[in-house]
């Protein structure tokens, strides 16, 4: 080869194939895809709780996308339908995930709506499920002789907390919990009426 | 027209453009004759010396076309030593770093309960540290210090603005140290390989254009007329890496499923036309150097380089198969990662027909058995991949440690065993000094290759078994994480391995450079027979 | 221009690399025609009548709803697994002071009005479960779960673990429903359950 022009000309024009393939196409097509019918925008704690998921980068353990039934069980496992890109319109960014170290969790608000569960288990996953291998996040939550008033207290079977010691969720705990329970795609993805 | 007849036509016409494109460049070199084969076969065991000299050399100085090409070589890498040490020096720094947060990680999947007080010792922080300390220090360091000393020598011109790249890698190095320390904070954009804020992104821009800037410059002053194949992998790599990062951490411009295409079509180019480029240049260059033997088919290096070029830059939709993203992007991912063998192929049956019958040449040559090693798991590594994104395949291995141990056999076993042969070839070279000790060499060499191999085959079991549990939803899902734990605790060992082979690669490094001389420094028959070089 | 010194690793090096013009092996020729092929008809037998924004291979009846159809029998075991288990474990026993256990439970075993009323809108206060006092915080599943879907789980949990109590209907669970429509919070504990009719 002998042209600089041609290899970098030929270099840029397959760049931008697929370019235009994978970034371009889904931009003028899917990115702005209205939200699905059911979907309610976050509330401030719950997008604050989205800050502390990314933060502390659950999404790499952690999927958001249940897939198709003929593809994987994941709708057997309780985990929902397959979710469409109007699920994720106000998702920014997605947090789509590549592992499942640990269970998918776009519908865990429906399957698991209690709070106390949701601290109990941040604080010391192996407090309620044994064998699990989820990393503990004491440094959310502050341990005190006493609570006081309007704080939220985590209870935990024995054994788990120093004797005479109380749990207390931080605010950045709480928020967490507000966005792990605001995840919820149990409405339909599309008007079932509707044939395609 | 349904979308299925537009993609099969797409398909269709863009691989008869490409073979077209690649066969134009065939037949001009046939067909333009002598001038250009000459210069193919320039000087050495073949071709036509005399005629060679007066274009290749810029003053006909030399008496012995040996030593024209010599003092050519000995001008490029004065004129890169210094920036290319500097680069070095920066990626053993990154190297070390990223194996510390690797392991740490790794170590955390089967002890969750080790070093959880503070935050940015959390798992989900320290393998973000890892990723990113291997993605944008360790990689990019080794492989653009590699190719800035690789392209003065094949142009045989002098490095061109130095101070820039010397400049610019201090602002990418600055960037990425602010980078790290944004994300121990827990400051992220919250992509995967997109993390890094993207104010801080700017830096990286600023930075990687000054270092990209001497090499388009040297491009333009080149006294070579044909370029070798180890440019044409290096200079796109160095057009493709800035567009990709800057559309890429372009605030605002993403969103919603859209977001995860581009996320995808980043970070597997990022892989795909950044790193993969820069090590198999690196393999282009030194493979036949290091054997003393031609690379055999120039054609071949054309279809493997286009065939690259063309069908990797459209496989990342296969990291969301099954996902909410369009179907025909996924299919068309799918296909072209199939079609990834046939590059795959070429460079394979091209290194094997160089390689053919100078195998001995391995025996005495660590820095070749890197190189050696690191091109057959690029073919490894790439036909797993290509198989991988079959949706069949796919629907066990997504989502589990499959994936983990296929991305460290292409980023560990092929990029970074190459670049540690490059180091290995080019440090003494801009230092003036010797390995002290050659046996460290060869014990980095097995722990990094021991190392891999449990890793690989550990994550590949458990992240199997992982799959299979997780597709049978009579299985509880506490089922596939038990199923993984002894390959976890295997991947730790195999990764402690290669920290240890890294280790004693910096000892060696600091030894060198301390002046410390463990042995004779004289080429001896013992080690390359060749070169005389470890 | 003075020539800067000539290392001896310079020196010793072969010439830099060169290329020989051998062709293309047919045999890669060949490859390359197979994986065109292969191509075309992976292509040709994909499924891409749906719209993009659906995503990768979903089909129009599992985006329309994942409630169980009408006559379609709602799985108790399975929805206990996905939704049950975390707090009241895989055992049925809880978790000691911080989850009552199921198994043998008076509120489990008894009216079964009662059992459907709690998963219906959830508990917030004390309960004392087998001799044990709780605080309790039990979710509400109104929304999540159907008639059908709650029948089934508390049929159930009524018949495992050495528990042996009659199965429920969607029809019981419905008029329940019914029965605390205009309810808006959990019930205070176990003070307020033992008081239903």
């Amino acid at each position: 080869m002998h042209s600089e022009t041609r290899l970098v000309l030929g270099g840029l024009t397959t760049l931008a194939v697929a370019t235009a393939a994978l970034v371009v196409l889904p931009y003028l097509t899917v990115r702005d895809t209205p939200p699905a019918p059911g979907l309610k925008p976050y509330t401030a704690s719950a997008l604050r709780g989205r800050t502390q998921y990314i933060q502390h980068g659950c999404m790499y353990c952690h999927s958001q996308q249940p897939r198709a039934r003929d593809f994987a069980p994941d709708a057997k496992r309780g985990w929902g339908r397959a979710t469409v890109a109007g699920d994720y319109a106000y998702d920014d960014p997605p947090l789509l995930g590549t592992m499942r170290t640990g269970p998918d969790l776009m519908n865990i608000g429906v399957r698991q709506p209690g709070e106390q569960w949701h601290l109990g288990h941040l604080f010391q996953p192996r407090a309620y499920v044994p064998g699990s291998i989820m990393p503990a996040y004491p440094f959310l939550f502050e341990l005190r002789d006493k609570a006081e008033p309007g704080e939220t207290v985590v209870t935990l079977p024995p054994g788990f907390v120093p004797e005479g010691k109380t749990v207390v969720a931080r605010p950045e705990a709480l928020d967490l919990v507000s966005y792990l329970k605001s995840l919820d795609r149990s409405y339909p993805a599309i008007d079932p009426t509707t044939t395609n | 027209m349904s979308t299925l007849s537009i993609l099969m036509s797409a398909f269709v016409l863009s691989i008869v453009g490409l073979g077209f494109f690649i066969w134009s460049q065939r037949a001009r070199l046939t067909d333009s004759g002598p001038e250009a084969s000459e210069i193919i076969f320039a000087k050495g065991e073949i071709g036509h010396p005399e005629k060679a000299i007066d274009r290749t050399t810029p003053q006909a100085v030399s008496p012995r076309p040996d030593e024209a090409e010599l003092l050519a070589r000995v001008r490029a890498d004065a004129s890169s030593a210094q920036v290319v040490f500097f680069f070095y020096c920066c990626a053993f720094v990154w190297l070390l770093v990223a194996s510390a947060a690797g392991l740490t990680a790794s170590i955390k999947l089967h002890s969750p309960d080790w070093l959880t007080s503070e935050a940015w010792l959390s798992f989900g922080r320290i393998r973000t540290l890892h990723l990113n300390a291997v993605a944008y220090g360790w990689a990019p360091m080794a492989g653009l210090g590699t190719a800035l000393f690789i392209i003065p020598r094949l142009l045989k011109t002098e490095l061109a603005g130095a101070r820039y790249a010397l400049l610019g890698g201090a602002l990418w190095n600055a960037a990425l140290v602010a980078g790290l320390g944004s994300l121990a904070y827990g400051v992220s954009d919250g992509m995967e390989w997109l993390e890094i804020p993207w104010q801080i992104d700017i830096l990286f821009v600023a930075g990687g254009a000054l270092v990209g800037l001497p090499l388009i410059l040297t491009l333009l002053r080149r006294t070579v007329a044909h370029l070798y194949v180890s440019v044409w992998y290096m200079g796109c790599a160095l057009f493709w890496f800035p567009i990709l990062f800057f559309v890429a951490n372009f605030p605002g411009l993403h969103h919603g499923v859209e977001a995860a295409t581009m996320n995808w079509w980043f970070g597997h180019n990022v892989l795909g036309l950044f790193y993969t480029p820069l090590a198999l240049a690196s393999i282009y260059y030194f493979l036949p150097k290091l054997i003393g033997r031609p690379i055999q088919s120039y054609n071949l290096s054309l279809l493997g380089f286009w065939g690259l070029a063309f069908f990797y830059g459209q496989v990342g939709g296969h990291h969301l198969i099954g996902g909410p993203v369009p179907g025909w992007l996924v299919t068309l991912s799918i296909v072209q990662s199939m079609m990834m063998i046939l590059p795959v192929a070429a460079f394979t049956v091209n290194q094997h027909l160089t390689l053919k019958g100078h195998l001995s040449a391995l025996r005495g040559s660590p820095t070749l058995q890197f190189i050696c090693l690191g091109g057959l798991m690029y073919t490894a590594s790439s036909v797993q991949g290509s198989f991988e994104a079959l949706r069949s395949m796919n629907a066990v291995t997504h989502f589990t440690h499959y994936t983990v141990a296929h991305a460290h056999l292409g980023l560990y076993g092929f990029v970074s065993m190459v670049f540690f042969g490059a180091i290995y070839f080019v440090v003494p070279r801009i230092t003036g000094r010797e390995w002290p000790w050659p046996k460290l060499v060869t014990v980095h060499f097995w722990l990094a290759a021991t190392g891999i191999a449990i890793y690989f085959v550990s994550l590949t079991i458990g992240g199997w078994l992982q799959g299979t549990a997780m597709l049978d939803p009579s299985r509880g899902f506490m089922e596939s994480v038990h199923a993984t734990l002894p390959y976890l605790r295997g991947r730790s060992v195999g990764g402690a391995l290669m920290v240890l082979g890294h280790v004693i690669f910096a000892v060696h490094f600091i030894g060198l450079l301390a002046g410390a001389s463990g042995r004779a420094v004289q080429p001896s028959p013992a080690l390359n027979a060749a070169t005389g070089d470890i | 221009m003075s020539s800067p010194e000539i290392l001896p690793q310079q020196r010793r090096e072969n010439p830099d690399p060169q290329e020989r013009t051998t062709p293309i092996p047919w045999l890669v020729l060949a490859l390359a025609i197979i994986l065109a092929a292969f191509g075309v008809d992976y292509i040709s037998h994909a499924k891409l009548d749906t719209p993009a924004s659906w995503g990768d291979g979903r089909s129009h009846s599992e985006l329309a709803g994942n409630k169980p159809a009408d006559g379609a029998k709602a799985d108790g075991a399975a929805i206990f697994a996905s939704t049950c288990a975390a707090c009241h474990q895989a055992t049925g026993q809880g978790l000691p002071g911080v989850f009552p256990p199921l198994a043998g439970s008076e509120w489990v075993l008894g009216k079964p009005t009662t059992a459907a009323a709690i998963l219906l809108h959830g508990i917030n206060g004390p309960i004392t479960v087998k001799g044990q006092s709780y605080q309790g915080a039990m979710p509400a599943f109104a929304a999540s779960l159907g008639d059908a879907e709650i029948a089934a789980v508390l049929t159930y949990v009524r018949s495992q673990w050495g528990n042996a109590a009659a199965p429920l209907s969607a029809a019981t669970v419905a008029e329940v429903r019914t029965q605390h429509a205009g309810r808006t919070g959990p019930f205070s504990g176990g003070d307020e359950l033992k008081a239903l009719p």
